[in-house]
């Protein structure tokens, strides 16, 4: 599985700002009113299609735990993913009693296994997740959308670092989900309307591949907006790091 | 007895021989990219099929194994001819890696939206900016009945290729056969 995709987490997540030492409740306060916040746009999004629903988001921190080492920042992935799957089950139609119980069994499980390694895959029981789900489902109300947990969260990704000078905020979008704001009207650079804009560490490799619009934010009140293109690289080594300086 | 030992191995052999077939062609990039492994499922699929040939041609009349040869020979045909097709209409190399993407025939309702007049044979650039992840563009549904179509399709090429060499292979006479028997009229 490939975690390239970043979505939904654009400057309006606010984070515990002292990462590092908060607990997970916190997180999911953050993540839950991050959710609240953004309703109509998840809801929409959870609506979008007849297809199974997917509950693996390939969400990534936002920059302001992001660059929190370890265990921490993959918690707030967590609390985020959790959030976001929360509020698509309810628009989906699933019971909040069996949500909170199926969605709470895998955050346990799965901050069990970050506790364990820093590097786990926090997708690693969503199979279960999904499952769990899918059983009292098809026994309950088989007529809601069924669930997986498939992932497919890009492919072909390349390791990529980036370096904002002076130091500076840097959000991406993939391009496709740009397109999708601005043939749905939505300002695409308005990144608490337009789905699918995601914060980036600096100095940290991540995974891309393929096509993104970038906005990048310096505390001067200056900015640089733009296109970048990721192909993937013939090793898996991190190529130089990709340098973004204010627009003159 | 001995002979059946023989005949058998010779199939075997042969069949191991055809067993290499889908690992050159996974070298070569033209095995259908789903399911994972399909390489070893391909393996599988000719010792069957070597197997099944081998039971039903060693025995039949010449008239019997010269329709199975030329069954094989139509089912090659046609499995090859509605592979690459589908495979050069689908299947999308991503630049620079060895991953294979699979399209589908129906796009997703967002994907409908960025490219109305377009959809379902989306530019290869609609999958870049997709992050190359063709979910987001093609339902599911969609992608897997293409995955499905590839895969019969490899694998009647490869069933017929089997059923083909298999019933000329298995009309031949055992070369060892004679020279048993004339082992065991010598023995006192």
């Amino acid at each position: 599985m490939t975690f390239t995709r970043i979505i939904a987490l654009g400057a309006a997540v606010v984070m515990p700002a002292t990462a590092h030492a908060a607990s997970y409740p916190s997180f999911q306060k953050a993540a839950a009113s991050y959710v609240r916040a953004e309703k109509m746009l998840m809801d929409a999004d959870a609506a979008a299609d007849r297809e199974p629903y997917d509950v693996i988001h390939c969400l990534a921190a936002p920059a302001t735990v992001g660059n929190q080492p370890g265990a921490t920042s993959q918690m707030a992935v967590i609390a985020i993913e959790a959030a976001v799957t929360r509020a698509d089950l309810r628009t989906l139609g699933y019971p909040t009693a069996v949500i909170e119980r199926e969605v709470g069994h895998w955050e346990t499980a799965t901050l069990a296994l970050i506790a364990r390694s820093n590097e786990a895959d926090i997708y690693a029981r969503s199979e279960a997740l999904a499952r769990g789900l899918e059983t009292w489902r098809k026994s309950n109300a088989p007529q809601l959308r069924p669930l997986v947990a498939e992932g497919g969260c890009g492919a072909g990704e390349a390791p990529v670092r980036f370096k904002l000078r002076p130091l500076g905020r840097l959000a991406l979008i993939p391009r496709f989900y740009f397109a999708v704001c601005q043939a749905g009207g939505i300002d695409p650079y308005d990144r608490r309307r337009c789905h699918g804009w995601g914060e980036v560490a600096m100095d940290r490799d991540i995974y891309l591949s393929g096509n993104y619009a970038y906005a990048a934010s310096w505390a001067d009140g200056r900015s640089r907006h733009g296109d970048l293109r990721i192909d993937p690289g013939d090793d898996e080594k991190t190529g130089p790091p990709i340098i973004l300086t204010p627009e003159r | 007895m001995d002979g059946y030992f023989k005949d058998i191995a010779r199939v075997l052999l042969f069949a191991a021989g055809a067993a290499t077939l889908p690992l050159i062609a996974a070298f070569a990039g033209l095995q259908p990219p789903w399911p994972p492994a399909v390489e070893y499922v391909s393996a599988v699929f000719i010792l069957i099929a070597a197997l099944v040939m081998w039971e039903w041609a060693r025995g039949a009349r010449r008239a019997v194994r010269r329709r199975f040869i030329l069954a094989g020979l139509a089912l090659t045909v046609i499995g090859i001819g509605a592979y690459l097709p589908l495979y050069s209409q689908f299947v999308e190399p991503i630049p620079g890696s060895k991953i294979r993407v699979v399209r589908g025939t129906q796009c997703t309702p967002r994907a409908q939206l960025v490219y109305p007049a377009d959809c379902p044979e989306l530019p290869r650039d609609a999958l870049r900016d997709a992050e190359w992840e063709a979910n987001v563009l093609w339902t599911r549904s969609s992608i897997m009945q293409v995955q499905l179509i590839l895969v019969a399709a490899w694998l009647a090429f490869i069933a017929g290729l089997i059923a083909f060499v298999g019933a000329v292979i298995a009309g031949r006479p055992v070369t060892g056969k004679k020279a048993h028997v004339a082992n065991l009229a010598q023995d006192p």
